[in-house]
């Protein structure tokens, strides 16, 4: 289909396509090892090869709980992209303060107290100093500021997100398609289950056992990967 | 075993969700499930309780705040899914089809055509031109007067506000009365099963922003051209008491052979402004080419356009958007503080009486600037 005209014709209402995209470019450019080069700039500070790997996989978790965290309040992505990356280099910056535990685990949590600290710290400041009145798209951004301990479930409802996210694609392959298929169109998609039987040419109640065992497996992941990350 | 009365032992349940029964157990227990309500419940149970399943369509599902550019996204759960519909055979249609598309696709009424893809209204629907953040294009067919159509739908998301759906009429209803040259054509608006959409004639071609895309900074001839058409429709528009709201290269189109222009999206970002506003906190479009009345959100009248066609020329002789930020922060602070950077430095080849053209049009001060488009089209055609 031949959708030049069009094509443009629709982004002229979508969200800043055309520019946004011109600055998320330099977020995706990826270094040798295929780590996004902010990530790579972050890990510079990091020195320690076996921090650098959990600080990867940390920061994979936070990025876009900050970066949701920060839409929310009305930022664009741009800007939400920027100051997730301020708040990762801040807690980059401390990492030199841990004192090496043998622990993974402790690692995280602390890693996870500092990270709400400054996510709390820098979301306080989300208070544009422009003109005051009308009614404008800066006036939303003015909102009431939440409490820290409004924003500190949040965090943790959005991290809970991530690694629900995290877990799923790590599971995803002990399943069989069809498994995992009644697993996504029922629990995630929310397709009555009779419906997926059909479409599947399964039973209702071997849908039924597909979505529990997945959901199960689920749980059990997401669950241990939680209290690693639960803050001390 | 009689399966449909026979329930779920309490270890049977745990192994029946560790697969360590035979295959005969496994059977009946799956032949109970079919009928047994109870027993659904108490597997679902043990699986997880009701907030992990809550929690699973909540966060596996996308939604409006996906971040880009992050090495998990590119594996997130869309793509997982689109990876496991790819091996059922009769799927295979919907396998590039991002989840608000289906969502469209799936509200349309049926069709006895089967090259097409639904029904919308008197309309067969034949394809989707694209999707963004405020809706979705379909191009359709209309059978009475054999020919095709683009249909823009607000988005299902944002037509939950009630605001943004009258505004979303109530503007597209003003651009319908606007005929003119250089206004696309608005052949109706309507609204099925509580989705507003309007229909447009389907062209082919391109637009302004495209262009500078492709071809950087163009002739003074083209400029003058361009220009020309723009502030004529814009002035049209204004005679009706209609201001756009986001004059700018992307909402500038080029119809295919005459590359003549069609303005586009009149008073449209005041409907997303509204759901906005309501319903879920983000700002809609790009800052780069606002006059400071709307960057401060003070009350705007037609002359608020007027600063924005100055960006747009000044985008068409330099091939860059006159105020420039990493941020969109920087680029508001820059629309209602700095001066742009002059023409002639960055193109010689602009003269200089268009170049006050335009420093007259990026005038801070609405009063200061030429008041009417009437005048700056005159002057752009002499």
């Amino acid at each position: 289909m031949d959708g030049g005209f069009a094509d443009n014709f629709f982004n002229s209402t979508g969200f800043c396509v055309k520019y946004c995209h011109s600055i998320r470019v330099t977020v995706q450019e990826k270094d040798l090892n295929g780590i996004p080069d902010t990530q790579a700039s972050l890990l510079i500070r990091v020195k320690d090869p076996l921090d650098r790997d959990a600080w990867l996989d940390f920061s994979d978790i936070y990025r876009p709980v900050i970066y949701r965290m920060a839409r929310r309040r009305g930022l664009q992505d741009a800007d939400a992209q920027d100051l997730t990356q301020r708040v990762l280099t801040s807690v980059a910056a401390k990492m030199g303060d841990w004192q090496h535990d043998p622990e993974r685990g402790r690692f995280r949590a602390w890693l996870s107290t500092v990270t709400r600290n400054a996510i709390i710290d820098h979301l306080r400041k989300v208070k544009p100093d422009v003109a005051q009145g009308g009614s404008s798209l800066i006036q939303q951004l003015k909102h009431l500021p939440a409490s820290d301990e409004a924003t500190h479930s949040e965090i943790q409802r959005e991290r809970r997100r991530q690694l629900f996210r995290r877990v799923a694609e790590d599971i995803r392959s002990e399943f069989g398609e069809t498994t995992w298929m009644a697993f996504w169109l029922t629990a995630v998609d929310l397709t009555p289950v009779a419906d997926v039987a059909d479409q599947l040419k399964r039973s209702i109640g071997s849908i039924y056992a597909a979505r529990s065992r997945v959901m199960r497996r689920l749980r059990q992941r997401v669950s241990e990967l939680e209290a690693d990350f639960d803050e001390c | 075993m009689n399966a449909e009365t026979t329930h779920f032992e309490p270890g049977q349940l745990q192994r029946f969700l560790d697969s360590d029964l035979t295959d005969a157990e496994q059977l009946a227990a799956e032949r109970h499930l079919e009928v047994c309500d109870e027993c659904r419940q108490q597997l679902h149970q043990s699986a997880a309780d009701v907030t992990w399943w809550e929690d699973a369509s909540d966060f596996l599902t996308d939604d409006e705040f996906e971040i880009v550019g992050t090495a998990s996204n590119a594996i997130g759960p869309t793509a997982m899914m689109s990876q496991s519909r790819q091996s059922t055979a009769d799927d295979a249609e919907a396998d590039a089809i991002p989840t608000d598309i289906r969502q469209i696709i799936a509200w349309l009424d049926p069709t006895d055509d089967p090259a097409m893809l639904g029904r919308l209204g008197g309309y067969e629907i034949a394809g989707v031109v694209s999707a963004g953040g405020m809706g979705v294009v379909l191009k359709g067919f209309d059978r009475s007067l054999n020919r095709y159509v683009a249909i823009k739908i607000l988005a299902p998301h944002l037509a939950t506000s009630g605001a943004a759906k009258k505004r979303f009429g109530r503007e597209a209803q003003a651009a319908a009365a606007v005929v003119h040259d250089n206004v696309i054509a608005i052949h109706g608006v309507d609204e099925s099963h509580s989705l507003p959409y309007l229909v447009m004639p389907y062209l082919r071609g391109t637009s302004l922003q495209r262009r500078i895309d492709e071809h950087g900074a163009l002739s003074v001839v083209e400029i003058l051209r361009l220009g020309m058409q723009t502030a004529g429709g814009l002035s049209a528009a204004h005679d009706q008491g209609l201001v756009h709201r986001d004059v700018k290269p992307a909402n500038i189109l080029l119809d295919g052979t005459t590359e003549r222009v069609l303005l586009t999206d009149f008073g449209l970002a005041r409907a997303a402004d509204d759901a906005s506003l309501t319903h879920s906190g983000v700002i809609v479009g790009t800052p780069y080419f606002m006059s400071p009345e709307q960057a401060e959100g003070a009350a705007i009248d037609h002359r608020s356009d007027l600063f924005s066609l100055g960006s747009v020329l000044y985008t068409m002789c330099t091939g860059r958007p006159p105020f420039r930020a990493d941020t969109s922060w920087g680029i508001l602070r820059k629309v209602t503080d700095a001066q742009p950077h002059s023409i002639r430095d960055l193109n010689p080849d602009i003269p200089q009486w268009l170049c006050e053209i335009i420093v007259r049009l990026h005038q801070k001060d609405p009063a200061n600037r030429f008041q009417t488009a009437h005048e700056v089209a005159d002057l752009l055609g002499q």
